[in-house]
């Protein structure tokens, strides 16, 4: 199992529009895929015509009175499955902050998935946290949209700080350029001439586009109506990057899958 | 979930009346329409419908389509992964994904071959909430069991598939009640393959290399035997075809397995048939393995390829590589030679004749010793003896003793379990198959030390052969060195399991089990034909 997370310390950016797309284009490769909607707001849960709804709340989750596989979700979409988000999420820090360990709180909680899915993909907050540390404690990837923008940037370099900082070396740290609107000249000269410190792995980029912006009347991932979009078509180019990334970066995945494996 | 969820359409009912009944009961749309081939694939002794699961590849047109591996048991449960044209046959030709994974546990090494085709008209329709959220499917299903030759047999099979999306069972079951409720539709008792294999004239595992006998224990033991041994002779006819074709490896392995259960029993009863023919057949079954033999090795060799290389030094396993080569052409030459022997006057007299002698009725009177006893008391007095004799030789081994005894007593304790085996019927069903499983862990202790002892020196001898015929370099030589040298090292570390192995056999509980159920009994019977 690999665990990409849609994540950035700016709201706005396209991170749920990235969790539900390269989540519907995984499943669509034939691997069994989770999306987990972490963030209270509940957008991946709307795009999927959930109900933002786990009876118990995140507190019996977290405190694993409720395994996460109880409250999955099936989607429109084979093999790709929901976990949708609750507004008990809000209070996610605290929660975290009572367990035992409040930096590694997810990591059990995660557990029971590891035989079940290929990749989860946890769309977050948002925020820099102690639920933004337990994200970048279960991730083997942090997936970052960035729009080409001065204060984009400075959020982009505030997380690279943190991450050299903390040690958290481990998880993979993958932006990317994000609802780029070519006529504008700032995002022009930023995608042709990024910011050396930034050194994007990545050089796909998803433009700005209505099409992206119809999945909230759609309520589905893009490819499913606009396959032939200029925007559908940089999500498969940036989910082929990511794929390719991911095996360079990491030979065996944070999560080793056991061979043991039943039905999802 | 694990609630039925397929229905019989009837005949009376069109899908497209169904389709309005149904709307106007629940919000649905018509997903797709498609016209699909769809074939059901299982390995030769059928692992998957054994582990109650269906793997199916769904065509449109060409040959590239979606492979499904469904289960049986749990509605909804799917793995699906898109299929190119090329034809499947093993977890090798599969793409990386869930369904190689949890094939992958259940075939191992087997082929997949078609075991049935249909093709269908499928209505999908999609059955939603009031957030127009699909919460289930609705699979309406019109097949036809297709020939080998493509064209239709058997009866319109009308279906109608319920799949559940994950987190809404409680919504699936109303939407079955309301399928059998209002609309009349009947559950169908049983998986689509089912009907399937019933058209088209099949009957799932009706191959299996177990024996699936039920002896009468007072059957007299030269009829008994007879039945066993027919069985084990039609166990050999079944996996011929497939050594010929070299579908896989385990079709000569399931032969071997016949050949040698069929000599061990003509052994092992003795004095059950005439002298003459028994010492004829122990003879032409003899070489009917050894024939057989060296093609097996090979297949072992290749079959243990992958481990071998995780057994070398990681920069000294590309040099494997010659080896995998040589060994790859050897088992082809292998496989042709015995070809050939199964195309020989001897290998068809031998199986006519034995045939013929199994065909024939037992003698209402016969000279020979044992014939007439029950089988019961035969087989107490053979398994009995073998049981002793191998915690005779048990007891014998020591930390010095030489590899040929622990083969000698791997020999034996193979004996006693073809022995306990074959006539398992005739004994209470846990008593029997608690000692098969412990002498089975003593004999893979065994068998693994004796493997570990012929492969270490078959390894040097090809070694020897390749640098003879200098078709490789020395890298090559050394890899086989190191591995060579880690069999030794596990060979080792099995002589230590088996004291430990030895003594849970050879324990009084399985003692006390093996006397009451073959000696007690015997003396049982024996007094009471004296009284």
């Amino acid at each position: 199992m690999k665990v990409l997370a849609s994540y950035s310390i700016k709201g706005g950016v396209g991170k749920t529009a990235t969790a539900v797309n390269l989540g519907y284009l995984a499943a669509c490769d034939g691997a069994r895929v989770l999306v987990w909607d972490l963030d209270p707001q509940g957008a991946a849960s709307y795009y999927f015509r959930v109900k933002p709804k786990i009876e118990g709340g995140s507190k019996r989750l977290l405190r694993r009175k409720r395994s996460l596989l109880e409250v999955i979700k099936g989607t429109d979409y084979r093999n790709l499955d929901l976990l949708p988000a609750d507004f008990s999420n809000r209070h996610l820090e605290l929660l975290l902050d009572h367990g035992k360990k409040p930096r590694r709180g997810l990591r059990s909680v995660m557990r029971p998935l590891q035989n079940h899915y290929d990749y989860v993909f946890i769309d977050c907050a948002p925020s820099i946290s102690l639920v933004s540390e337990n994200v970048f404690d279960v991730s083997d990837a942090l997936l970052v949209p960035t729009i080409p923008t001065t204060l984009s940037l400075r959020t982009l370099s505030t997380l690279i700080d943190f991450r050299l900082k903390h040690g958290l070396t481990d998880v993979q740290l993958l932006p990317f350029f994000s609802m780029v609107d070519r006529r504008k000249s700032l995002h022009r000269l930023i995608v042709e001439r990024p910011p050396k410190k930034l050194s994007l792995a990545i050089k796909t980029f998803i433009p700005f586009a209505s099409e992206v912006e119809k999945m909230g009347v759609r309520r589905a991932p893009l490819t499913t109506y606009a396959a032939h979009s200029r925007a559908a078509v940089a999500f498969e180019q940036l989910w082929t990057e990511v794929k390719s990334c991911l095996a360079k970066h990491h030979e065996t995945s944070r999560w080793a899958a056991k061979s043991n494996e039943n039905f999802s | 979930m694990s609630w039925n969820c397929q229905y019989n359409i009837p005949n009376s009912l069109s899908v497209r009346r169904l389709t309005q009944g149904l709307k106007r009961l629940v919000s649905c749309t018509v997903d797709t329409q498609q016209s699909i081939q769809t074939t059901f694939y299982d390995t030769y002794d059928w692992r998957l419908y054994a582990s109650r699961h269906v793997l199916e590849k769904q065509c449109e047109n060409s040959n590239a389509g979606t492979l499904h591996l469904r289960s049986m048991e749990k509605t909804g449960a799917h793995a699906v992964v898109k299929m190119p044209h090329e034809p499947i046959t093993f977890l090798q030709d599969l793409p990386n994904t869930a369904i190689r994974r949890q094939l992958a546990s259940i075939i191992e090494m087997r082929a997949l071959l078609p075991v049935a085709s249909i093709r269908s008209c499928t209505t999908t329709l999609r059955l939603l909430d009031t957030n127009q959220k699909t919460v289930a499917y609705l699979e309406l299903q019109e097949s036809h069991a297709l020939t080998s030759t493509g064209r239709t047999q058997g009866q319109v099979i009308r279906r109608a598939c319920l799949v559940p999306v994950r987190g809404y069972a409680t919504t699936a079951r109303r939407l079955s009640r309301l399928l059998t409720e209002d609309l009349g539709l009947e559950s169908a008792g049983g998986d689509l393959l089912n009907a399937v294999l019933a058209a088209g004239g099949r009957r799932p595992g009706d191959y299996s290399s177990k024996l699936g006998l039920q002896l009468d224990p007072n059957m007299r033991a030269d009829a008994a035997s007879k039945l066993v041994l027919h069985r084990l002779l039609d166990i050999m006819r079944a996996n011929e075809h497939g050594i010929r074709n070299r579908v896989d490896t385990e079709f000569l392995h399931d032969f071997r397995v016949a050949v040698r259960r069929t000599r061990s029993l003509l052994v092992q009863l003795n004095n059950v048939f005439p002298g003459r023919t028994q010492n004829r057949y122990r003879r032409d079954f003899q070489w009917l393995q050894q024939i057989t033999g060296p093609a097996r090795d090979i297949d072992v060799y290749l079959l243990k390829f992958a481990e071998y290389q995780a057994m070398v030094e990681p920069p000294l396993r590309p040099a494997l590589a010659p080896l995998r080569v040589y060994l790859e052409q050897h088992s082809t030459s292998l496989y042709r030679r015995l070809t050939r022997a199964f195309d020989t006057a001897r290998y068809n007299k031998l199986i006519a004749d034995w045939r013929a002698f199994l065909d024939q009725p037992s003698p209402k009177k016969s000279a020979v010793q044992n014939a007439a006893r029950a089988i019961h008391d035969v087989a107490n007095e053979r398994i009995w003896r073998l049981y002793r004799r191998t915690i005779k030789a048990g007891r014998a081994i020591n930390h010095d003793s030489p590899a040929q005894d622990l083969h000698e007593l791997r020999k034996t304790c193979k004996k006693l379990r073809y022995m306990l085996e074959l006539f398992q019927s005739i004994y209470p069903k846990r008593d029997i198959k608690q000692l098969i499983r412990t002498l089975k862990q003593l004999q893979d202790n065994l068998g693994d030390f004796n493997d570990l002892q012929v492969q270490s020196e078959v390894l040097q001898q090809i070694s020897k052969e390749i640098h003879a015929k200098n078709r490789a370099g020395p890298e090559t030589l050394m890899a086989i060195g190191n591995l060579v040298a880690t069999l030794r090292q596990q060979r080792e570390f099995e002589r230590q399991a088996f004291f430990g192995r030895y003594k849970k056999f050879a324990r009084p509980a399985m003692a006390a089990r093996f006397r009451r159920l073959f000696r007690d009994a015997g003396n049982d019977a024996r007094a009471n034909k004296a009284a």
